[in-house]
């Protein structure tokens, strides 16, 4: 019986590592900014750099805005143009999750409602990496009080301090665009 | 006269030809100043361009800075891996540190037993990266503080899992070491900001023995979206160490020499419907012999196979969270030496538990937009470990009954104070109290904690 559970698991993973050792392609690097950005904005005439400096009371109005501290006064924002017409805001960033990063993207609608989020780089076992339909249940919402683990946004477990972490850094990047891009409030 | 008339055409050259040189002196002048302006406009735009273009490389370099690999633009292909995995050769490999730690105190609600404190766990976490494919993971665990052992406190280190994780692809992955036994919620997520009440659910404790872990090798992933697996083959338990109260808890042999001599083999299943609400089981069969990895066979080892199973559902909405669990094992095949010990021939033969749990975060009622939470919970759990014995008669005072009802305030995500009471009942007719003839299983428990992880 048991050499029986030994054969068959040798086999599997003999099996299992053959066939899967060539595609070994998902490193932790899922995606580069130029081809995320390519893929948001697959029909723009032009992506423009949006660079954006926060003096200190631009910081603080953002920190109060978001309800947390920024680690950085620099953002960069890219906007995707067709015509006279922008069809969206990208901003890349990225946070420890636990000792090691993740590198985000988050596409904002001109309406300063999320498009969509997306992990570009995690460092971490992914097993504290939240599924890519918790990342989509981010599209539409807004920068308010529901934009908060166990309120608008599921906690998810074994990943908590990658949703604490990702949710924070969306709320610190919608308030500079609203601030900072859009010139709102 | 010839010097008046050379005077007088002089003064008329100068009355008539001095303006038209001055007007073309006051040209030549506003062509300059226009020049000039040009060269200004021209400098200060050049100047504006260099700015630009400083600014342009600092914000471009303070994004390489936060993003990493993620800001090249190109990639090169390395030792035949995908661009993006050999991209992170270079960076990001070495060890990553993390850990929890709990701290409990107990008053029963007996005056006969005495209250219990404890700095029960503290936990190291490493993790090394040598590729961006293959890590090691390992947890060291502190109990009871410290090392033992001082006046028999049992104080323990332990590792309690070690391995390393082969990430080949997506659908399958390959783990080896000590590994946690994926079974049940708590065996895997035992951090005490993950669970509720200052004590683990005692159906995860007596039944599902966590933290279990055992060596042995191990595949993982998720083939299709959202649907996760783990099979593996493990060592087997210790069949001269279960009892009737705790089943196969003592059994487990916890990485240290173990009698590989036994096996076992145990799968998962998880399934995420929406996210919020996922669904899972687990099986698990096992060979369980006497004695440790290099002692001598003996025909009076006791002998034993253990199967479980259980299954299990975690759904969330806001600040909601409701989980339930049920889990029933058995003990077969025992062999004589097994069935003919005294302690051991009142093991539970059959066993089975349940629990219910639901809790909410109240804090954002209170204040809302803030990472704090409070969250009352209510825990509903009914086990036996004793169901059907070997030979004898059922125990019932191991049929039991705990409800738990508590909350836990998270003034950071990662830090938790807990406070919970618990009412303990059991099926026997016997009186609640220590001494003889009288019921320990049915002493209520006040119980105050605190836990972070990092």
């Amino acid at each position: 019986m048991k050499k029986c559970f030994f054969i068959t698991f040798l086999l599997i993973f003999t099996i299992g590592t053959g066939l899967h050792a060539p595609s070994i392609v998902e490193g932790k690097v899922y995606k580069t900014k130029d081809d995320a950005l390519k893929e948001v904005f697959p029909d723009a005439d032009a992506v423009e750099k949006i660079n954006v400096f926060l003096g200190k009371e631009e910081q603080k109005k953002i920190e109060a805005m978001a309800k947390s501290k920024l680690e950085s006064r620099i953002f960069t924002f890219y906007a995707g143009r067709k015509g006279n017409t922008i069809a969206g805001y990208a901003v890349f960033g990225s946070h420890v999750v636990r000792t090691k990063q993740e590198v985000y993207m988050v596409v904002i609608n001109p309406d300063s409602s999320i498009r969509q989020v997306e992990i570009l780089a995690f460092y971490e076992p992914e097993e504290y990496l939240p599924s890519k339909r918790w990342f989509q249940r981010f599209a539409g919402k807004i920068l308010d009080n529901e934009l908060w683990p166990r309120r608008g946004i599921i906690a998810v477990t074994g990943a908590t301090l990658s949703v604490n972490g990702i949710t924070q850094e969306i709320r610190k990047v919608l308030a500079v665009f609203k601030i900072m891009v859009i010139k709102e409030g | 006269m010839k010097v008046i008339v050379k005077r007088f055409l002089v003064c008329m050259f100068l009355i008539f030809v001095m303006p038209f040189v001055a007007y073309a002196e006051d040209d030549r002048m506003k062509e300059l100043e226009r020049k000039i302006n040009e060269l200004s406009q021209e400098l200060q735009k050049i100047k504006a361009q260099e700015v630009d273009k400083k600014v342009n490389v600092i914000t471009q370099e303070i994004e390489k800075l936060k993003l990493g690999a993620v800001a090249e633009p190109k990639y090169e292909s390395f030792a035949g891996l995908g661009p993006a995995a050999s991209k992170v050769y270079g960076i990001e490999k070495g060890i990553s540190l993390g850990g929890y730690g709990e701290i409990s105190y107990s008053n029963y609600r007996d005056s006969t037993k005495k209250d219990f404190g404890d700095a029960y766990r503290f936990i190291l976490y490493a993790g090394y990266k040598f590729n961006d494919w293959i890590l090691m993971n390992t947890e060291l665990e502190f109990e009871h503080a410290g090392i033992g052992n001082a006046q028999s406190k049992e104080s323990e280190v332990y590792v309690e899992f070690s391995y390393l994780d082969f990430l080949l692809s997506k659908p399958f992955n390959i783990r080896a070491g000590l590994l946690l036994m994926p079974v049940g919620f708590i065996n895997e997520f035992h951090e005490p900001t993950v669970y509720h009440g200052v004590l683990r659910p005692e159906v995860e404790t007596n039944l599902i023995p966590s933290t279990w872990r055992e060596l042995g090798i191990m595949a993982h992933g998720e083939p299709i979206e959202n649907l996760t697996y783990k099979i593996a083959l493990t060592n087997g338990l210790r069949a001269d160490k279960f009892s009737n109260s705790t089943w196969i808890r003592s059994s487990r042999q916890q990485g240290a020499k173990v009698n590989a001599d036994v096996s076992a083999i145990v799968a998962n299943v998880n399934y995420e419907f929406i996210p919020g609400l996922s669904v899972g089981g687990s099986y698990y069969w096992g060979e369980g012999s006497a004695g440790k990895g290099g002692d001598v066979k003996a025909s009076t080892d006791k002998e034993a196979e253990v199967s479980l199973y259980e299954v299990h559902a975690d759904f969330r909405y806001k600040g909601l969270e409701l989980r339930g669990l049920y889990v029933a094992g058995e003990v077969d095949n025992e062999n004589d030496a097994f069935k003919n010990d005294s302690a051991l021939k009142k093991v539970g033969k059959e066993v089975d538990g349940w629990y219910l749990q639901a809790a909410y975060d109240i804090f954002p009622l209170i204040k809302p937009g803030t990472e704090m939470s409070l969250s009352p919970f209510i825990r509903y759990e009914q086990y036996d470990t004793n169901k059907e014995v070997i030979s004898g008669t059922h125990d019932p005072t191991l049929d039991k009954t705990v409800i738990t009802f508590g909350f836990g305030f998270k003034p950071h995500p990662n830090v938790v104070i807990k406070a919970d009471y618990q009412w303990k009942d059991t099926e026997s007719a016997k009186p609640k109290g220590t001494a003889s003839g009288q019921d320990a299983n049915k002493i209520d428990q006040f119980n105050i904690g605190a836990g972070f992880i990092f």
